[in-house]
């Protein structure tokens, strides 16, 4: 990549061949104003806002879609440029419904923003006052076709970076318009996975997030906080609002990342809405059906009470939420196993996590990495999915799944007992059952080390193994379900070995391990055996996030203990009515701490908003539990993200394993 | 010499922007030694003298409203659009998007609470309806356009003060809102 | 192309094809040929004032230079060259609001010409708006103020009496 310099209004700008005369500009910071660019997205050059004058070029040309030369003489404000970019503006408010003064965007549209930097104080030509249509018929966005510029900021996102390409222009002319599918409306779109990319990247007030149009308007907000989602274990970054001390609303980071910076229907619409549930403030002790409140004192002498009688008889058990961060995990780790040496210590979805452990058990011990960051589906040419919803389990997976197979030509398998997740895109789609899935796999790692297709079985099977053979760099999927055999995923690695599975980072995998944190959750609480239905429990503590209902093992060993502690933020049901002892915690906004994702990198939740009232941190509640129950606290040397990150063999050197069945 | 005439009117408005106007405070008292209030709907006079200043405040709508627009203009040296309405149209353009057929049916006999048996549609003794809301510069032409729903006292202060000062001027970008 | 072709009408024709043609991605095209229609058509109805033939000007510069494609670049070329060699067949229209050449009919006048009148009355029996009044004895004539333009009595009438301009 060699480097080229422009001079752009008289300033040296340096940039790299391949570069943009924009990108160039932006890299120096001279400002170019423009209305269908948007970084991360293919540049379109449709608005004509970033026309600029280069000398030597009789045309007047787009920043945005032009490539910079070495040498270039750019200028971007002349004074006919100014006259043709007001003209524009002002035939775009002529042309469409632009009245600011009911409209929700208004104070955060970029056009009003373009129109009052140009000095727009009048609009020389006649309004045309036609009326385009108000969809209003999804569940949380609203499309109002008269405030739209045709910038196709929505449509770029929706098909390269959310892969579902619901949206696209239909007629021409005067009377083109977006439309969804085949001109259904939003709401009643087959294809629209309802993530709310295209409201984060409309520059106008087209598309609007019903929750966010009062209060969570962005210049309203006093500040910014970066954070992440804890949900799935994608640790997907956003960026948290605030205004007048609660958040208002939750956006993607830019769209420059791999993912686009989009958010999925959980994240959009779930977090915000979290911030407006019910909050446990004080700790509340049950008194019959009912709860009375209570000083910490109180509550956590009863509490640390119960806990020293049932562990004495071993009848003690704890469930952690998997969307706990790495500094709580370890925590936990240290008081409940290695202090209090509990036997029955797991997490919520502990079937899942544990057959992901027993399965990478063999690879990890070789020092190779047995997955891969989980945006390198977009490098790969065959994806498999392996018994999972990526949609449900990590739905931005599920995005990079659709734009590698619909834009990228990459093929696309599915294997599962009940169904296909991804439609009509997929190139093979088989139904194996549970009890045969283990043999499945088996037959085509054999197929594949041996190279013949026969050995994989007959029909689709023996396709598949040809379309092993044939890829380059082939990601499996592993789903959440299948995982609880260790069994299959051990096969599924010993099958990306074989066919090639090889990135940087890893092997070609990527495990559906559900909560934001499991797979720190998988080296520090999950427990070493399955006991949540079999034990005779006396008190159970449980830490919940509140988040996502919780699992019905987790619900029925609640019912079933004798005594439940329960630490969370809300007052959810039915988590609370299983509840003996409530212990406020803070809520996801509130608290800080990391992450290990799968997308291969170790992210960082932040506090959003601090806690409204006085709550206790998990280490002053465990010390003082430990405390009264008379253990000594030893700190673990344990690492949640021990052997998650570090690859410390070549991938390409892994050598298969076998697992036997237990 | 004596001070500068000014005069104003509201059209088809909501009156917000001279309420705005009147967000000056105490400021008025300055302005006022510099500036002669004539015909205001604040100073209550009817007649509209010649003056230099004239501000109109909302949109036209009716024929009454483009007779008084035309008589402001032949009356005043500088005119000056307050508000979205009197530069945009604003809010009365809403039923731009319907015939106005429809739109006085609607308002005079369709509404729940109208009680009006022969569908009666006034048109005699009262102003009648253009067929569409338009900005007063449709019809006459402006001098000084300060957008804003409403403009900010500040801003028609700066407005009035460059005026006053022998300037024709346009509304900062720092200052221009269109809500 | 003679003196019976109006310039003003002869651009409004190429724009509206290219108005119509228009794909619709870039801005300048897309809105900018229609309002520049809209303007054509205000001037060749008579509503035109001098503004608009510098608000046509400027606009069609604008679009000629910024429009993605070719389209967009050569739609305003009719009306930017006709304005430069026959800009006093636009100031007739907005001026004296008469189009010269006769195409553009809401400027037109039908008038019948009473020595000529036969008093058939074929013309108020076609005329769509009834604005022909007259009978046996008095010559036909027609209310300039309902007139609507439509030209159905100047083709109508077996006399050649009416006479448009």
């Amino acid at each position: 990549m060699s480097e080229i310099t422009l001079i752009i209004d008289g300033k040296e700008c340096k940039g790299v061949s391949g570069d943009t005369i924009l990108e160039v500009a932006l890299k120096s910071d001279v400002y170019i104003p423009t209305l269908c660019y948007l970084e991360g997205l293919s540049p379109m050059g449709s608005c004509r806002m970033c026309v600029v004058e280069v000398e030597g070029s009789n045309k007047l040309l787009t920043s945005c879609t032009t490539p910079a030369q070495d040498g270039m003489k750019v200028h971007t404000k002349t004074e006919k440029l100014y006259n043709y970019r007001k003209q524009i503006l002002e035939l775009l408010f002529a042309g469409r419904n632009h009245f600011c003064m009911f409209c929700s965007q208004s104070g955060d549209c970029e056009l009003q923003t373009l129109a009052i930097e140009h000095g727009m104080d009048s609009v020389r030509y006649p309004f045309l006052y036609h009326d385009f249509d108000n969809d209003a018929t999804s569940e949380h966005l609203q499309m109002d076709h008269n405030r739209c510029i045709l910038c196709g900021r929505c449509i770029r996102v929706c098909a390269e970076k959310v892969g579902a390409h619901t949206l696209d222009y239909e007629k021409r002319g005067w009377n083109t318009k977006v439309i969804s599918d085949i001109g259904a409306m939003l709401g009643d779109s087959n294809t629209c996975v309802n993530c709310g990319a295209c409201a984060q990247v409309c520059p106008t007030g087209t598309i609007t997030i019903r929750e966010f149009v009062y209060r969570g308007r962005r210049n309203d907000c006093d500040e910014v906080v970066e954070s992440i989602c804890p949900l799935c274990s994608m640790g997907c970054k956003i960026k948290g609002y605030v205004r007048t001390g609660s958040l208002a609303r939750v956006e993607g980071l830019n769209v420059t990342g791999p993912d686009g910076g989009q958010l999925c229907h959980k994240g959009r619409w779930w977090l915000p809405e979290s911030t407006e549930r019910k909050r446990l403030s004080v700790p509340m002790i049950r008194e019959g059906t009912t709860f009375r409140e209570a000083s910490w004192e109180e509550a956590l002498e009863l509490a640390a009470g119960k806990m020293k009688e049932a562990h004495s008889k071993g009848h003690a058990g704890a469930i952690i939420s998997g969307m706990s961060t790495d500094e709580e995990l370890t925590l936990y780790s240290d008081v409940f196993r290695n202090s209090i040496n509990m036997k029955y210590i797991d997490c919520f979805n502990g079937d899942v996590l544990r057959g992901f452990r027993k399965g990478f058990k063999p690879f990890i011990e070789q020092e190779v990495r047995p997955f891969t960051g989980a945006h390198n589906i977009l490098e790969s040419d065959l994806v498999l999915v392996i018994g999972a919803d990526p949609q449900e389990e990590a739905p931005v997976t599920a995005s990079y799944v659709r734009v590698n197979t619909v834009r990228n030509g990459g093929a696309l398998v599915n294997l599962s007992s009940d169904k296909n997740p991804f439609g009509d895109i997929v190139d093979l789609d088989a139904r194996i059952s549970k009890e045969d899935l283990q043999k499945c796999i088996k037959n085509l790692v054999e197929a594949v080390s041996k190279g013949d297709t026969d050995k994989a079985g007959t029909g689709k099977m023996e396709e598949l193994a040809r379309m092993l053979l044939q890829a380059s760099k082939p990601v499996m999927i592993i789903g959440g379900n299948v995982a609880k055999d260790p069994v299959v995923v051990t096969q599924v690695v010993n099958l990306a070995i074989a066919s090639e599975g090889f990135f940087d980072d890893g092997l070609g995998v990527v495990p559906m391990v559900r909560s934001g944190n499991s797979l720190a959750a998988l080296n520090t609480i999950v427990g070493d055996e399955p006991w949540v239905n079999e034990a005779d429990i006396d008190c159970l503590f449980v830490s919940s996030t509140g988040l996502v209902p919780e699992t019905p093992e987790s619900l029925e060993a609640m019912s079933m203990s004798r005594f439940c502690v329960v630490q969370t933020p809300y007052m959810v049901h039915p988590l609370i009515n299983m509840a003996d002892v409530l212990l406020p915690a803070p809520a996801w906004y509130e608290k800080s701490g990391h992450f290990c994702t799968i997308e291969g990198e170790r992210r960082t939740l932040r506090v959003i908003v601090p806690p409204k009232t006085e709550l206790k941190g998990l280490s002053e509640v465990l010390s003082v539990i430990t405390d009264k129950m008379g253990i000594t606290l030893n700190s673990s040397d344990v690492r949640p993200c021990e052997n998650i990150f570090q690859s410390k063999v070549s991938p390409d050197k892994a050598r298969m394993a076998v697992l036997e069945e237990v | 010499m004596t001070k500068p005439k000014l005069a104003s009117v509201w059209l088809e408005a909501c009156a917000g922007c001279h309420m705005s106007f009147l967000d000056i405070d105490e400021r008025i008292v300055d302005l006022l030694k510099e500036v002669d209030l004539t015909s205001t709907p604040i100073t209550d006079i009817k007649e509209i003298p010649e003056v230099d200043l004239g501000v109109i405040e909302g949109a036209l709508g009716n024929d009454e409203e483009v007779e008084i627009a035309e008589e402001m203009r032949k009356r005043c040296k500088i005119l000056i659009a307050w508000g979205d309405c009197a530069v945009f149209g604003g809010i009365n353009c809403m039923r731009n998007f319907m015939k106005k057929e429809d739109v006085l049916r609607e308002a005079y006999t369709d509404t729940v609470s109208t009680v009006n048996p022969e569908g009666t549609i006034p048109g005699e003794d009262i102003p009648h309806l253009l067929d569409q809301a338009i900005p007063v510069d449709r019809k006459v032409k402006v001098d000084v356009y300060v957008p804003g729903c409403p403009p900010d006292a500040d801003t028609i202060l700066y407005v009035f003060q460059e005026i006053l000062q022998g300037r024709i001027p346009k509304v900062p970008v720092d200052m221009m809102r269109y809500d | 192309m003679d003196e019976d072709n109006c310039m003003v009408d002869v651009a409004k024709f190429f724009l509206e094809f290219t108005q119509r043609e228009s794909c619709g991605k870039c801005t300048p095209c897309r809105e900018g040929t229609k309002q520049m229609l809209l303007l054509l058509n205000k001037i060749s109805e008579g509503e035109g004032t001098m503004e608009d033939l510098q608000t046509l000007e400027d606009l069609a510069n604008m679009v000629k230079e910024m429009s993605l494609c070719g389209l967009g670049q050569t739609a305003p070329n009719p009306v930017l060259t006709t304005l430069r060699y026959f800009r006093d067949e636009y100031e007739a229209h907005i001026r004296e609001k008469k189009c010269y050449a006769g195409a553009c009919t809401k400027l037109l006048t039908y008038m019948i010409d009473p020595d000529k009148c036969k008093r058939c009355g074929i013309c108020a029996k076609n005329c769509p708006v009834k604005c022909i009044s007259g009978d046996r004895e008095t010559p036909y004539f027609i209310d300039q103020e309902t007139c609507i333009k439509c030209g159905t009595c100047y083709e109508k009438c077996p006399f050649g009496a009416i006479s448009k301009e």
